[in-house]
């Protein structure tokens, strides 16, 4: 196992999406700036594609910040990565439905021009000069071939790491410990867990997943999220401690929680 | 594998009697054991017959402590009925890890003193097509969580994975877009296996798809451009309010939106 993992919080992105969770600009600048200071080394800002309002917030966010990487969440459409351009992001993430399911339901494309789009998203941002990062949404539901198809794909685009979604949340931990295993027989990037509470496993996936050899983990504080929401941030401090470091102490956890709770409404604060 | 529920062995003293049998009932649906405290025999059984998958108990609070496990590893089963504690939040993965290795575990519902959630093991278990399908019918769920509620008086987080009143709601307009052509593809088992309903609420994350849905449901017809008013005003209030608006707010927006249409024409 690795000795050092890296959280990356998306309270901002996930988190903010969610039904009654709804940020302020000053709000989001405040929660950027305990993330921060608490050694989160990657803080997910927002989606630019949502318009200039949005974008301007992730750069004030980008301009708050001074130790966390700054990244932005993507479609895969090209109009939504030349937006990401106007936030000056740290890193570029796109997601790309990987599973058949959302492919066809969801794209209505198939996998080749799913394929196709991801290289032009990816030479783009490149061209730019922007690290990039691949989400595979819906990987837990994909077929592994698929997902080994893109490896050689992304060769020359150097991605920083690979996002492996459980985006419905049905994985269990001993599923995803081998699921995460197998990814790295052929995987040759960092990859990172991002895990949803449907079953109440978010945690213990994340755990898994680190224990599997994930390198970057996702949390939202409170676990705030659609549905049963994330892996809460300061449950997968308190587990990852004493086993690897985050860069996050439990009594850091703790303060950016306690802090956050006068951004949500009840319903999540008592959760 | 089998999973022993005891959950009627953590509430309080003095519960209603009625509401107490009730529970009993309820939880005895579920495909589970289920335990309760010796001294309530006498009631159950004066209330109604007791069921065959229930038995009295000595009550015992959890006793095995969270030693994190490792996932990867193949696990042995124990050799007696694992009772975890949820310091850790991971009670829930360290039951099913045992019932995985065909072992025994105890729960309770909601995750009651500490402990692992029936609800929740349950449902990993039907996920993962571990339960035999005769035994899969969860609709008593709801009814469950009203029980308990009353009975422990604690509120069920409207967010709690499997029964948070709140986990069927969609919000925002990509959702909701997404939700109505294919569900499968935001939902891990569907509203109706655990007796409740996939709901569109309205929010400051909403869009067009969500309003119009929203007046479908109560089959009003509205112009594009009372949609554009009613859209701006919710999304307003959902800001303002930190949360998605209740159907009441909705209809008393709708009934606004109305009146200042026709003070115009």
């Amino acid at each position: 196992m690795r000795n050092e993992v890296h959280i990356v919080d998306t309270t901002l992105r996930d988190g903010a999406q969610s039904p009654g969770i709804a940020f302020t600009e000053e709000e989001r600048l405040d929660i950027a700036a305990i993330l921060d200071n608490c050694g989160v080394q990657i803080i997910e800002a927002g989606v630019p594609a949502m318009g200039p309002a949005e974008q301007k917030t992730i750069l004030k966010i980008k301009q708050r910040c001074s130790k966390a990487q700054i990244a932005v969440w993507n479609r895969l459409v090209i109009n939504d990565i030349k937006e990401s351009f106007e936030c000056l992001p740290d890193i570029i993430h796109i997601s790309v439905p990987v599973s058949d399911n959302q492919i066809q339901y969801k794209l209505k494309k198939n996998r080749n021009e799913v394929k196709r789009t991801l290289q032009e998203c990816a030479y783009l941002a490149k061209c730019y000069g922007y690290p990039i990062s691949i989400g595979f949404e819906d990987a837990s539901r994909a077929d592994e071939a698929f997902l080994a198809e893109f490896m050689v794909l992304l060769n020359e685009y150097e991605p920083t790491h690979i996002r492996y979604a459980d985006t419905v949340g049905i994985l269990t931990p001993a599923q995803t410990f081998e699921k995460i295993r197998r990814l790295k027989c052929f995987c040759p990037y960092s990859i990172e867990f991002h895990g949803h509470n449907d079953l109440g496993l978010a945690t213990a996936n994340t755990l898994a997943a680190v224990q599997a050899g994930a390198a970057l983990v996702d949390t939202t504080i409170l676990g705030i999220g659609e549905r049963a929401g994330n892996s809460d941030f300061l449950q997968t401090v308190r587990l990852l401690d004493g086993l690897i470091s985050c860069g996050v102490s439990i009594r850091e956890a703790v303060a950016v929680q306690d802090i956050f709770k006068n951004y949500v409404s009840d319903e999540w604060r008592n959760g | 594998m089998q999973i022993y529920d005891c959950t009627l062995c953590f509430l309080p003293d003095n519960f209603k009697v009625e509401l107490y049998v009730g529970l009993y009932k309820a939880l005895c649906q579920l495909p589970v054991i289920v335990e309760y405290p010796l001294e309530t025999e006498e009631l159950l059984k004066k209330a109604d017959s007791l069921y065959p998958n229930s038995k009295a108990i000595i009550v015992l609070p959890p006793q095995d402590t969270t030693a994190i496990p490792v996932f990867g590893e193949t696990k042995e089963v124990l050799g007696r009925v694992l009772f975890p504690f949820d310091d850790l939040g991971i009670a829930g993965a360290i039951a099913l890890r045992e019932l995985e290795a065909d072992g025994e575990v105890r729960t309770a519902f909601g995750g009651l003193h500490n402990t692992a959630a029936t609800e929740e093991v349950l449902m990993a278990l039907y996920v993962k097509g571990r339960l035999p399908p005769k035994t899969t019918d969860f609709t008593i769920m709801p009814k469950i969580s009203t029980l308990w509620q009353e009975l422990t008086g604690k509120k069920i987080p409207t967010h709690k994975a499997v029964i948070g009143g709140e986990i069927f709601a969609v919000e925002s307009g990509i959702h909701v877009d997404g939700i109505l052509k294919n569900p499968e593809l935001y939902e891990p088992f569907t509203p109706e296996a655990v007796g409740m309903k996939r709901k569109i609420v309205v929010g400051s994350h909403s869009g067009h798809v969500s309003i119009r849905e929203k007046l479908k449901e109560y089959k009003i017809y509205c112009s594009e451009g009372m949609i554009d008013g009613l859209l701006t005003y919710v999304q307003t209030e959902g800001r303002r309010l930190k949360r998605h608006l209740t159907d009441e707010e909705f209809l008393t927006a709708l009934g606004e939106e109305y009146a200042k249409r026709s003070s115009y024409s």
